[in-house]
Formats: C-alpha cells, structure tokens, sequence
C-alpha cells in the first residue's frame, strides 16, 4: 500500500467543478484534468493526510480493487511529479 | 418511402422548435428537477441537438452549473458531456488564473490606498454561488471614487493591463481594461466610477451609500470588497434588462437575482422594496423578482410583489422600458446641470476622434467629418425605430 504524503507545489491551483478538477501551473502555464478519483485524491492528499491514509478513504468512496486502485495512484503520482505539480515525499 | 420528406437541420421551425425544449430543459435542470434527455425528436437528431443544447448553455452562461448537475439529466449523449467537459474544464481553468490576477490586483490597490468595490458577476461569483468557477463570466466590475480613477489606471497598466478603445457606447463611465494570460486567456477589468454608463441608471445610488454597504468578499482576497446584497439585487434586477434588447432574458442573470434573493434577511428586503420606491425602480425590481419565481422559483417575501406594484413607474422603470429617442430625452432629463447636459449632448453627437475611428476604422474614408455624417445618419435611423445596431 502507498504511504508518505503528497507536496503540492506552490504554483499549482487546484479548482474542484463537478467532481473532477483542473490544475494550473502558474509556472509552465499548462493546466490540467484530473477525473473524479484523481480529483477526489487530490483533495484529501493536499490536506497533509498520509497516503494510505488516503488509499483508504478512496476504497471506501469508489468501486475499485485496491491493487487497481494502488496502480492507478502510483501512475498518477509519477506524471505528477513529472508535470511539477506534486511530489511523492515517502516517510 | 421511408421518411421521404425530411424537415433538414437548419430550417426556422425546426431550429425554434429545439431552442425552446433546450431551453425548458435547462430550466428544469436549474431548478434542480431531474430530467430526461427530450431533445433526440429533433430534426437532425442527436447530433443536432447536442449542439443546440450547447448553444443554449454557452447562450445562457450556465455550462458549468449544468455540468454540475449533470447526475440529474437521463438519457443524454456521451457527446453532449464530452463537449460540455471540455468548456468547463477550460473555464475553470481560466478562473484560477483569474483568481491570481484578481488577488494581485486586489493588493496593489491597497497599496496605494484605493478604495474599490467589486459588482455583477465577480463578486456574485465569490460570495453567493457554492463554486466560483459555477458562476461563469467574462470580466471583472470594479467601482472607484473618480478620485481614485488615476491611480487605478495606473495600477493597472503596472500589472500589465491595457486599455481597449471605448467602442460600445458614446457616453462612458467607465474604462475597459484587457490582459492577455500566459497561457492565452483574455481577462478583462470593466473599471468603473459611475455604476453604469446611462445617466439615469449612473446615479441610481451614491458612492458613498455602497461603500457603507459594502461587504469583505474574503474568498476572493483579504482586502476585496462588494457592494451589499440590497444592492446587489437591485443591480442585478435592471442589469437584465439593460441587455434584454441585444440578448434576451439570459438564464445566468436571472439567477443571480434568484441567488442574491434567497440569502435576502427580513430586514434586507424591507430595504430591499424601500430603495425600489425611492429609486424610481419599483416595476424594474418586481418584474425581475416575477420572473425568477416563475423560471427559477425563486421564493419571495409575502406581500412583496403586490408592494412594488402599488409603487407603479419610476423614472429608471421608464428608462428601462423605453427605447431610442425616448431614452435620450430621459438621459438629458437626468443630467445634473447644464454642464453635464452639454456634456452628454456634445459626446452624444461630437464622440472623441478616436471612438469615431475605432468604429469605423473598416471605412474607406477615414476624413472625421465624414465619419461624423455616417454616424449621424445611423444615429438617426436607430432612434427613429428604422434600424437596428449600434450608433
């Protein structure tokens, strides 16, 4: 299961509309979707909770596996870290 | 034979006939009432009515309030939310970068001590809908003291703002100020020191009444205010009838007056009908009240319409009802001295050269006595009831 927490960088805005969300990078300029489950992670990893604390809380909110949904949050932290937006910091 | 004559996609009827059931179903679906996709029985069929519904939304300005409400429409194409996605995503986005501006912009003008009170849409946006990003608008409205106007321009072009060529109007109170973002969005600042650029409607409430109703509007910056709500409602019930003629009863603004009215206390409406009557916009006030409660259902105070009613016309409720020379000779009747009756006669009729050649700056003959008989002859067609358009 993930573990550490998300740190979101300062130049990423994050706006919730219909569940999903959009990401400005006042750095690059570029912004970005993230669908529900992206958006709904966001939220609570921006908070400071602890990543498997927030695996949890997606488990009990979506209809997914947790392998599933590990894999999926592992591939988005991985893009991202590789747009600015966000770093995975492990304890 | 089967179907072998076809109504095509395009024609007058069927066009009117998929306007309207996509306008009833945004309705319902502003009310909150769940739905059911209707629109598949349009000539042209779904891919048709995809984009008439999308018209309709981009129309009323509320893409993003029925995207957020899409869980209560049944049966719609997947086409339909693909592209409904799509302009709300690249709205919101273009919020947050408004939101920074906005902020800095904010900060600055604390900096040098003006003091400024956001109207309309951005401080509605801010303060009375759940979402910023639901409440979609164009520009920002922002009221200065006339003594402030200077340093406000310049605080302005400081961030990088430009000004754009009055060119919607021959009398103006205000300055309209264009950014261009990084990533490509327009933001505008519509930077005011009248309430509005019709006399009649410019002296509706004195500065000094909104700024002591004005209110912190936090969420948006720590030093941004608003006007209050009493007048908030009040501009939004003559804001929709100000543009009435060029865009119909647009849904968003209507809205408004349905958002402003249901967080409205007893007290606030009290004062809410008083200024109406005082103001001479009693009948703009009510019908704009009527309205919300029958599109919108808009709960109202008991007894509220029948008080405006016995209130009858003011001079703003003609101003708004009348159209062409009459709203002239309203004007001028309006005008606080002879100074600035000429002032409005001599801009009515001699614009600034520079308006002259911003709006006819596709003419062949740019000579400026010519472009001032051009103008005349529009100007005259248009108050003569013979023309549509812009003088």
């Amino acid at each position: 299961m993930l573990a550490g927490k998300l740190k979101v960088s300062e130049d990423a805005l994050f706006q919730e509309i219909g569940g999903e969300a959009v990401i400005l990078d006042l750095a690059s300029s570029s912004y970005f979707g993230l669908n529900l489950v992206g958006a709904r992670f966001w939220q609570l990893a921006a908070e400071g909770s602890d990543l498997s604390a927030v695996c949890e809380t997606l488990l009990e909110e979506f209809d997914v596996e947790p392998a599933t949904l590990e894999q999926d949050l592992r591939e988005l932290l991985a893009e991202l870290a590789e747009a600015g937006l966000a770093s995975w910091e492990v304890a | 034979m089967h179907q072998a004559l076809q109504r095509l996609p395009g024609s007058a009827a069927s066009d009117e006939d998929a306007v309207l059931q996509a306008e009833q179903l945004c309705l319902r679906l502003l009310r909150g009432e769940s739905s059911t996709w209707n629109l598949a029985a349009v000539p042209g069929g779904d891919e048709v009515a995809t984009e008439v519904f999308l018209d309709c939304l981009r129309h009323h300005g509320i893409q993003a309030l029925v995207y957020e409400r899409r869980a209560l429409l049944q049966g719609a194409p997947a086409a339909l939310w693909h592209g409904l996605r799509a302009a709300v995503m690249a709205g919101s986005a273009w919020h947050l970068r408004d939101r920074e501006l906005l902020q800095e912009l904010c900060r600055r003008l604390e900096e040098r001590g003006v003091a400024a009170l956001f109207f309309k849409g951005v401080a509605l946006a801010w303060s009375l809908y759940g979402n910023p990003a639901w409440r979609s608008r164009s520009d920002a409205d922002l009221l200065v003291r006339e003594s402030d106007l200077a340093t406000a321009e310049e605080v302005l072009a400081s961030l990088g703002y430009t000004v754009i060529p009055a060119s919607a109007s021959v009398v103006y109170y205000q300055l309209d100020y264009q950014l261009t973002a990084p990533e490509g969005g327009l933001h505008c600042i519509d930077l005011h020191w009248r309430l509005n650029n019709a006399e009649v409607l410019a002296q509706l409430f004195t500065h000094e009444e909104l700024f002591a109703a004005s209110r912190a509007l936090p969420a948006l910056a720590p030093s941004a205010r608003r006007v209050g709500d009493v007048h908030a409602l009040l501009i939004a019930a003559f804001h929709r009838l100000v543009h009435e003629g060029q865009s119909g009863e647009r849904y968003l603004w209507l809205l408004d007056v349905d958002q402003i009215a249901r967080q409205l206390e007893a007290p606030a409406w009290q004062e809410a009908l008083r200024l109406a009557r005082e103001r001479g916009m009693a009948a703009t006030l009510r019908a704009a009240l009527v309205t919300a409660a029958a599109m919108l259902g808009t709960p109202l105070p008991d007894g509220a319409v029948a008080e405006l009613a016995a209130a009858g016309e003011g001079q703003c409720d003609r101003y708004l009802a009348a159209g062409g020379l009459r709203r002239v000779l309203l004007e001028v009747s309006a005008c606080r001295g002879q100074a600035e009756r000429v002032r409005y006669l001599r801009r009515l009729f001699l614009p600034p050269p520079d308006y002259m050649r911003a709006k006819y700056a596709d003419a062949r003959c740019q000579w400026l006595p010519w472009l001032h008989v051009r103008r005349s002859v529009a100007g005259g067609l248009k108050l003569a009831g013979l023309r549509r358009g812009s003088a």
